[in-house]
């Protein structure tokens, strides 16, 4: 067992963990952040996607105990002061889910990429989401959803 | 919660990390971006009982000399996509990287833990082997380097020792003007290689004075052409001189077949992508200052 600190969220824990136990089960188990998904439990399907310092990473392919004294956010993070993120947003706006499974990990893989993304093509957008999966096979609204998500931050912005 | 039981220790330095491997052998792995191994040990196909985490270690420097590039062990794909003094040097790298699984597995995957993974079609091996590079293995209180061509064994096999770590990667840039490319074919963006070409040409003039052919998917390591690189000194590289180059390259390999492909179709793959890569080199090496 090892001791560390994980910071979910804007919520500080001092936790004891067995070094074998992921991110994802310790962020869903111990922090109740249910959002967080197993899809493929290896890396290839994107749903349980979190940033952790700010970047991207799958939580089913890391220990919690790599990320000691880390900051990490989730799907459960990504609303400020009552309204949804961006992309959230749009992701109603389009009907960019179905079971919606999948969808944290899309929130949270693309959410860096909408905030940064300046006027990007269809293969770019399309490139930039190639690391997650769509088991409804949704991805059509998906890309309207982002697209829509990096007019809107645009249109914010330039006000 | 799926892996095995082990042990975890976070390395403070490579000797420190030396040491521990030193201290555990075979029983220990090294803990660096994760992104295979980890998924390894969730499906229990790897069980180390002793993990070595060296992700914090100061080891993700890029550093361009004279004719070389030399990658520290910790450096992220996606670096070799960003890095500034790469993309005017060597875009090679970053044309690479971009065949890398996903966005958010390069912000991970090292270059030091793909080349010890030694996946068959993996594309940082590759690269060392196009570009005549080698590696520093770190043990206790020494370091070798091992070339890239003797480094890879065969599939997830590489002739570092149990308590070597590589600590860097060198590759070797031609010094006149010269054009790379790399191009790979997966069933899916970012899934794993069916085949993949990384060509490198330098040119003086229409003439060809230097050729750099690696083929993945062809053996369970990369592979040189050297027959048909050698081929094309001297030459003016043309649409029929380059498909001759890749038929050539290709009929010289056994491949292998698999469930996703026959080893016909891999060696059609192989030829028809070292035409392509050696056209783009050409033309790049032309543009070239």
């Amino acid at each position: 067992m090892m001791q560390i600190t994980l910071t979910v969220n804007g919520v500080t824990k001092a936790l004891t963990v067995e070094p074998r136990r992921l991110l994802a089960d310790v962020l869903r188990h111990e922090f109740g952040c249910y959002g967080v998904r197993f899809g493929c439990s290896h890396g290839a399907c994107g749903c349980c996607t979190v940033h952790v310092d700010g970047q991207p990473r799958l939580s089913c392919i890391a220990f919690a105990v790599q990320c000691d004294g880390m900051s990490i956010a989730t799907i459960e993070g990504m609303p400020k002061d009552g309204a949804l993120h961006p992309l959230q947003q749009a992701f109603i706006a389009e009907h960019a889910l179905q079971c919606g499974y999948c969808t944290p990990g899309f929130i949270m893989a693309l959410a860096p990429f909408v905030e940064r993304g300046t006027d990007p093509t269809d293969t770019e957008i399309r490139d930039a989401m190639s690391g997650n999966i769509c088991r409804c096979t949704g991805y059509d609204g998906i890309v309207a959803a982002i697209r829509r998500a990096i007019g809107e931050r645009k249109r914010v912005d330039s006000d | 919660m799926k892996p095995s039981a082990f042990k975890y220790v976070r390395a403070g330095s490579v000797e420190h990390a030396c040491a521990l491997l030193a201290e555990h052998g075979e029983d220990a792995r090294l803990l660096a971006g994760g992104q295979s191994l980890v998924a390894m040990m969730n499906l229990r196909l790897a069980r180390p009982s002793v993990l070595i985490d060296i992700g914090r270690l100061a080891l993700a420097d890029i550093a361009i000399g004279t004719g070389s590039v030399r990658l520290g062990a910790l450096t992220r794909h996606r670096m070799l996509i960003e890095h500034l003094g790469l993309r005017r040097m060597a875009p090679v790298f970053g044309e690479t990287a971009r065949y890398i699984a996903h966005p958010t597995i390069r912000n991970h995957g090292t270059a030091g833990g793909s080349v010890a993974h030694a996946d068959p079609t993996a594309e940082i091996p590759g690269l060392l082997v196009l570009l005549d590079g080698h590696v520093d293995a770190a043990s206790q209180g020494s370091v070798r380097q091992i070339q890239g061509r003797e480094l890879f064994r065969g599939a997830f096999s590489t002739s570092l020792k149990p308590q070597e770590m590589i600590s860097a990667l060198h590759f070797r840039i031609p010094a006149g003007r010269w054009g790379g490319n790399f191009l790979e074919l997966a069933e899916r963006v970012g899934d794993f290689a069916l085949a993949a070409v990384g060509a490198v040409v330098e040119r003086d003039g229409e003439q060809v004075t230097g050729a750099r052919i690696v083929l993945l998917g062809a053996e369970s390591v990369p592979v040189r052409a050297s027959a048909a690189e050698a081929s094309l000194v001297g030459e003016r590289l043309t649409e029929s001189v380059a498909a001759q180059a890749g038929a050539a390259a290709a009929a010289a390999q056994r491949c292998y077949g698999d469930v996703r492909a026959s080893a016909g179709y891999r060696r059609h793959l192989l030829s028809e992508l070292t035409r392509r890569a050696l056209l783009t080199a050409y033309a790049r090496a032309g543009a070239a200052a």
